[in-house]
């Protein structure tokens, strides 16, 4: 039998993890202060709207990470002189980065680069998002 | 037949193959990871360093430096050739220049008998129609090598002549010692070939004068037929033949209109300089390079660092300043894997060449045997093999 004391212990337990996991990426374009180096760890990327990423390096094994890049190659080439820019904005990539952190299989993966990259699927706010990604994982 | 081909294949672009995987010998270079490097080297005139650091999937970018003999013959010119080539579309045509352009320009020296301009330009043209005949019997089978070139830069020192050749925008810089003060200037010694210039811009548009999309302004980047931002080039034959510009080569290369003449050309611009006490060293760099540092800073880097290393001090100043544009740590950005590190930066190689300036050590240096060193890569793929591109299917 578990007791209420320890559930409630468990609970604060799940949601500290889920916090920490929504953290491992982060929108600083509003933080003035940060300083415009990426931690330890971490590359940024700017969306459409110039809203910038902070994301962990082990993401960019992931296919929509290296979709994107394939298409940001595509649609602005590579650029020498600025941070790289991909081509999707910054709602499409608060939905689908957390995904990443919670291992999609590689299909899957697919299939959501092609509803948050425009040209594949527009989207153009939150609103148009549809399911959360919840209903997408299962 | 088919085998007949393979062979042909084979001979064409892996011939050099196992230059690339060479380890631990400090007479080919160094492999750490994606840099390969060579601290110091002698050529005939004095010392040089080099490095290259790969961020394509293949290595793109080759290059060589030798020295000694400059003809067939034994009696020929002597001196030092450095060559970078910066290739795209895949490592084909840089490959192919790697292998075929000094033996194309050790064929002329002997046929004229001496260096000259003259010979560099002949050496370029064989080495362009080599290429034409490669892609012209690969095509059948591979039609994507029609969209696969490489800018090409050469110096050649003979006789206290330096020779600068080029096509596209690779760079060659020399640093001169100026005043009493020890101030080593920047002087750039090649011209360029990129849209991004509004003299290869007019030139474009005076060739072209029906054509007021020759070139195109897409994302604040100039390109040629919104296709490629080189005007020069060896290869990419599909903007230079009209047989080269149709299906089944992708619809993204493929003009609207026919090719009515070459739109790239793969003329060389060629300064000759007669080298004076005062010149130092000679920088030369794909685009990579100068895409981060500017000529002067470039020279100071040099002029501050002990021969040896000098090609990776300059790798590492340009990548350092590649992680700041990125946003991101140098020491995060060297984790990346080649392929997926292109974004963050392009394949980089550097050469710089030591002028002596002791006639002693250069004339004991005379009689030192030739010299051939090609810069390194990795060329293995890390977890799949890599698909071979030419292959019969």
């Amino acid at each position: 039998m578990i007791s209420g004391k320890t559930l409630t212990a468990m609970a604060r337990k799940w949601r500290r993890k889920a916090t920490s996991s929504r953290g491992m990426i982060s929108l600083l374009s509003d933080q003035v202060d940060k300083p415009f180096v990426a931690d330890k760890g971490h590359f940024v990327v700017y969306t459409t709207d110039g809203k910038r990423f902070m994301v962990p390096l082990s993401y960019l094994d992931s296919s929509i990470f290296q979709g994107l890049f394939k298409m940001s190659e595509e649609v602005f080439g590579f650029s020498c002189n600025g941070p790289i820019r991909v081509p999707c904005d910054a709602a499409a990539m608060e939905y689908a980065v957390p995904l990443i952190g919670r291992g999609l299989a590689g299909d899957l993966e697919k299939a959501l680069l092609n509803i948050v990259v425009p040209g594949r699927c527009t989207v153009s706010s939150t609103a148009s998002l549809g399911p959360r990604p919840q209903v997408l994982v299962y | 037949m088919v085998s007949g081909l393979m062979n042909f294949l084979t001979a064409c672009f892996q011939s050099r193959s196992k230059g690339y995987t060479r380890k631990g010998s400090d007479a080919a270079g160094k492999q750490d990871g994606l840099l390969w490097y060579k601290d110091l080297g002698q050529h005939i005139n004095g010392e040089f360093s080099m490095a290259v650091v790969q961020a394509n999937s293949l290595l793109e970018d080759q290059s060589q430096v030798e020295s000694g003999n400059l003809s067939v013959h034994e009696s020929g010119p002597c001196g030092t050739f450095v060559g970078v080539y910066d290739g795209h579309g895949g490592p084909e045509t840089s490959r192919y220049i790697n292998d075929h352009l000094f033996q194309h320009l050790k064929r002329c020296a002997s046929e004229q008998q001496s260096m000259s301009a003259d010979v560099i330009r002949k050496a370029f043209q064989a080495t362009e129609d080599g290429f034409l005949s490669v892609v012209t019997k690969l095509w059948p089978l591979n039609p994507q090598i029609a969209a696969v070139g490489s800018c090409c830069l050469v110096g050649v020192i003979c006789n206290g002549t330096l020779y600068v050749a080029n096509l596209g925008d690779s760079r060659a810089v020399m640093g001169k010692l100026v005043g009493a003060t020890g101030e080593v200037a920047a002087v750039q010694l090649s011209t360029e070939h990129n849209a991004s210039i509004e003299s290869v811009r007019q030139e474009l548009y005076s060739n072209h004068p029906d054509d007021s999309q020759v070139v195109v302004l897409k994302h604040n980047v100039w390109r040629v037929k919104g296709i490629i931002q080189i005007s020069r080039s060896i290869g990419d034959f599909y903007l230079k033949k009209a047989e080269f510009n149709r299906a089944p080569l992708y619809s993204k290369f493929r003009l609207r209109e026919p090719l009515k003449r070459p739109i790239l050309s793969a003329e060389p611009s060629i300064s000759v300089h007669q080298l004076e006490p005062h010149d130092r060293f000679l920088i030369f760099a794909s685009d990579g390079l100068w895409e981060h540092l500017s000529n002067q800073e470039a020279v100071d880097i040099v002029q501050k660092h002990p021969h040896s290393g000098s090609a990776r001090a300059l790798v590492k100043a340009a990548l350092q300043e590649a992680a700041k544009k990125r946003e991101m740590r140098y020491s995060d950005m060297k984790k990346i894997e080649r392929g997926v590190r292109r974004h963050f930066h392009d394949d980089i190689t550097v050469i710089v060449i030591f002028l002596d300036t002791n006639p002693i050590s250069r004339a004991s240096s005379m009689k030192s045997p030739n010299l051939s060193v090609r810069g390194g890569g990795v060329n293995l793929p890390p977890k799949a093999p890599e698909p071979n591109r030419w292959s019969i299917q």
